[in-house]
């Protein structure tokens, strides 16, 4: 059989190649779709540091990186673990379903990240985020130190200074977004320059 | 309570007591899935040391690589616990490292300095390179 009729009866799907290639003409190099963890965070870090595009980099932006890196996945994780339907196994506070992705463009690293929420708290969310975008560094800086004295409960797995940690360590506002997958569930997406 | 010994792992630091220098050194990354829970039994150790009123200086050396926001959080509440222990008398040095190439490090740890007046807080620059 000829290549163009092989193409014209198989329902067309991207090969692996194509994404390779779409992803690095968005500047993408380092993309995981999948199952969140503890442990995967843990490989992530040390994957990162062998990335030949982060050799550019300065000390400061690589720690800015890795710490970027950490609040995300560690807020999937968090976020991520009421819709079960969506993540596995609810027993297992640590997993999450999510994207995580860091590349390069226009001067700067980004690291987006996405995870499926609760309707219910995309408000929060957007609310917590719009809050610091509307804010200088300074203020940001300010901001958080109250938070780090204010916030003294222990219970729960955050302190809910990630979102402040993020902006913090970021060169540009916090690019956010929510796209509506059903009626419990959104898809949050999240953009971190550095 | 027994002195805490805990040996360092990628994403949680060492932590180690030494009896005869009264210094506590928290050395490595921080960014476990629960950081309360890891840090709760040290703080409630420290709680107790600095209650038996010892003789000396206690020192706490902070050496930390990657660390979560809610690290942080523990952070504050510990050097809040030492300012508080110093208010009543306490003699108590922090020692703050970070990495000379890392811009953030030093501004981390004058944040955490902030407010901190009963306590000698030093900020100690390593040369890696």
């Amino acid at each position: 059989m000829r290549i163009p009729e092989m193409k014209k009866m198989m329902p067309y799907h991207k090969s692996a190649y194509e994404f390779h290639e779409e992803l690095k003409s968005q500047g993408v190099f380092f993309f995981f779709n999948g199952t969140l963890s503890q442990n995967l965070l843990k490989d992530i870090i040390r994957n990162i540091h062998c990335r030949k595009e982060l050799e550019i980099a300065t000390k400061t932006q690589l720690n800015r990186i890795i710490s970027i890196v950490i609040e995300l996945l560690q807020n999937v994780t968090f976020y991520s673990s009421e819709p079960a339907k969506y993540c596995g196994n609810k027993n297992f506070s640590d997993i999450g379903d999510g994207i995580l992705m860091i590349g390069r463009r226009d001067d700067a690293f980004f690291i987006s990240c996405g995870n499926p929420v609760e309707r219910s708290k995309v408000d929060i969310i957007r609310s917590k985020v719009e809050r610091l975008s509307s804010m200088d560094r300074n203020e940001i800086v300010q901001f958080y130190r109250g938070q780090l004295n204010e916030v003294r409960d222990e219970e729960g797995m955050g302190a809910g200074l990630g979102f402040i940690e993020i902006a913090k360590k970021s060169s540009r506002p916090l690019n956010i977004t929510f796209d509506r997958v059903d009626e419990d569930c959104s898809y949050f997406s999240i953009t971190s320059y550095v | 309570m027994d002195a805490p010994n805990i040996s360092a792992t990628e994403d949680t630091p060492l932590v180690k007591f030494d009896s005869e220098d009264r210094s506590l050194t928290i050395r490595g990354n921080s960014f476990p899935e629960n950081t309360f829970v890891f840090y709760k039994p040290i703080i409630s150790w420290l709680e107790d040391y600095l209650a038996s009123d010892l003789p000396g200086v206690f020192v706490l050396n902070m050496d930390i690589g990657y660390y979560n926001s809610s690290s942080s959080k523990v952070y504050m509440n510990i050097f809040n616990l030492l300012n508080n222990k110093g208010t009543e008398g306490c003699a108590i040095v922090v020692n703050w490292y970070c990495d000379s190439e890392d811009e953030d490090a030093r501004e981390d740890g004058e944040e955490f300095r902030m407010g901190m007046e009963s306590i000698t807080f030093n900020i100690v620059s390593k040369d890696l390179s």
